[in-house]
């Protein structure tokens, strides 16, 4: 019974290394044909659009509702201090070093690192990838740094757009429903919001989710078995996976970063 | 990673077992052949799909690779195309031992080989002209109207207009797939096209079209043709050479030398007669509701 609990221990532990050595070796091969030529402009709009542009309507409504919810429980909250002038500072630390960064990357997981993987695993089923080879064409360069590239680029972007519009959904709502003064609530956000530590630190949080989500997704759909269950469990491991991990980076930046 | 090979300990010494070959049956690879097996093992999981296989395909011939399901016919070109590697042996390909070859040394080997995917492989998100261009673009400094006029010119050789080049995979026909993926395969002139199951989900009218496309490529490219196929009739109007593989032993040879094999499992998988259970099928399908053979008969014409 021990020993059996100490022999799986002890192969969980070796998949484990095995999966870690496994994506670092495709993260490099990833980097390697990133930087090394052509540049696949043509591949790289076209992802961009799918990944960036095709996700705008849910960061951006999810954004503003984001925002608006913070709005009005941290209004609950500090009318009962007498600080509800403080709204703009507590909608704006929130959103900005936290939720903005971390809700996206999740949203952008489920919407995007899943298609990405389901697409990718798809092309593995039908021997699309071994075509390519076949071809001496490098898949990686091909099919997944596209891919990967614009997933990394378009999350902090997305960042972005959310975090204004949750900005203004708590405007919105503190504001215009609920009375604050909007000069407070501007001011008090400027005069709290630090630049160099808080606003690049929401986007330094924002590439390294993006790095994860492009990483987790790609390889995810390379390695998947070429069958629809594969396909289907390979979808499940990017979410499942890329969502934890974005969890667990922002804890590890927060507490590095000193926020 | 998705496949493991490994070292096996259940190596079988060479296969000519339980019934004799025929006078003109080869059972090794010569130096003249294009592509040569020598003792070749492979285990895909934990299952050996093929045990020291030797056989040789001859140069600027058609050769058709024979075998039940699970036989290893598309693992025999997959290791040809180095897409998967042998346990252990030496594998041959146009003068260059690829048996331990990285990807990266695989290169100049891949660029003599086409290879044609059972279910054609091209890319779903590009059209039929891109697919049959990308080699073209990604090996060549060929300038864009040179790509458009080598690409019209093969989709005109395998039979399709050059308005269907517009068209994306999965606005095809199995059969436009399958020749899709030929044009794709010869594009590049390569000394060896591999073909996995073409015939594969066609009607008996396109298959014999592709067959006549095989020999008219051969005839006029004079490239070496390896065809994995389970049609019988098909095999023994196309090929110049037959491999075939059985669970215990690999033969290859002239097919109609082949035809005369005293081993009953060669006979009947190049049998094209019909079975008298199927005859007896038949009655019963013909004297009930359903269709019958008359039905079929009509379909096809």
């Amino acid at each position: 019974m021990v020993l059996r609990a100490i022999d799986n221990l002890g192969a969980a532990t070796i998949r484990f290394i095995e999966s870690l050595g496994a994506i670092s070796l495709f993260g490099g091969a990833v980097i390697g044909n990133t930087l090394r030529p052509p540049l696949r402009t043509r591949m790289l709009i076209k992802e961009l659009y799918k990944q960036g542009v095709q996700s705008l309507s849910i960061i951006g409504i999810s954004g503003l509702a984001v925002g608006m919810v913070i709005g009005l429980q941290g209004y609950n909250t500090l009318v009962r201090y007498g600080s509800e002038n403080q709204l703009g500072v507590f909608v704006g630390f929130s959103i900005v070093l936290e939720l903005g960064p971390v809700l996206t990357a999740l949203l952008l997981t489920g919407r995007a690192g899943s298609a990405t993987t389901a697409e990718i695993g798809t092309m593995v089923a039908t021997e699309q990838l071994d075509g390519l080879r076949m071809m001496s064409i490098n898949p990686v360069n091909l099919v997944v740094v596209p891919r990967a590239l614009g997933l990394f680029l378009v999350t902090p972007l997305l960042t972005a757009l959310f975090v204004v519009l949750a900005l203004f959904g708590g405007y919105l709502i503190g504001v215009g429903m609920m009375g604050v003064d909007p000069g407070a609530y501007m001011g008090n956000l400027q005069e709290a919001m630090d630049f160099p530590t808080d606003v690049v630190g929401c986007f330094v949080k924002a590439f390294i989710f993006g790095c994860l989500i492009s990483l987790i997704s790609t390889f995810r759909g390379v390695t998947c078995a070429p069958n629809s269950a594969g396909v289907s469990a390979a979808t499940t491991a990017t979410v499942v996976q890329a969502s934890l991990c974005i969890l667990i980076a922002d804890y590890i930046i927060t507490a590095l970063w000193g926020f | 990673m998705r496949w493991r090979f490994r070292a096996s300990s259940d190596m079988f010494p060479n296969t000519m077992t339980g019934v004799e070959a025929t006078k003109n049956e080869r059972t090794g690879a010569s130096d003249e052949d294009h592509i040569a097996f020598h003792n070749v093992n492979v285990e895909l999981g934990e299952r050996m799909v093929i045990r020291n296989l030797t056989c040789g395909f001859p140069k600027g011939r058609i050769t058709v690779i024979l075998g039940g399901s699970g036989s290893g016919k598309s693992t025999t070109l997959r290791l040809i195309g180095g897409l998967i590697a042998p346990l252990s042996g030496k594998l041959v390909v146009a003068g260059t031992n690829i048996s331990k070859l990285s990807p990266r040394k695989l290169v100049p080997v891949r660029a003599k080989l086409g290879m044609m995917f059972q279910g054609g492989a091209l890319l779903d998100s590009t059209n039929v002209f891109d697919n049959i261009a990308l080699p073209l673009r990604e090996h060549t400094r060929m300038k864009e109207d040179e790509i458009r006029s080598e690409v019209n010119q093969c989709l005109t050789r395998v039979g399709l207009k050059q308005s269907d080049g517009l068209l994306l995979p999965r606005e095809l026909s199995g059969g436009m797939v399958k020749r899709v993926a030929l044009a794709r395969a010869i594009i590049t002139k390569p000394e060896i096209v591999l073909c996995d199951e073409p015939f594969s989900g066609l009607d008996p009218i396109t298959t014999k079209r592709i067959e006549l496309l095989f020999k008219q490529i051969n005839k006029e490219l004079g490239m070496t043709m390896l065809i994995v196929s389970h049609d019988a009739a098909a095999t023994l109007r196309l090929a110049d050479h037959l491999l075939i593989l059985m669970p215990d032993r690999s033969v290859q040879g002239p097919p109609d030398e082949l035809v005369n094999s005293s081993d009953p499992r060669i006979k009947n998988l190049l049998s094209t007669d019909v079975d008298e259970d199927f005859v007896k099928l038949d009655k019963i399908l013909d004297t009930n509701a359903g269709f019958g053979p008359g039905d079929l008969e009509s379909t096809w014409s």
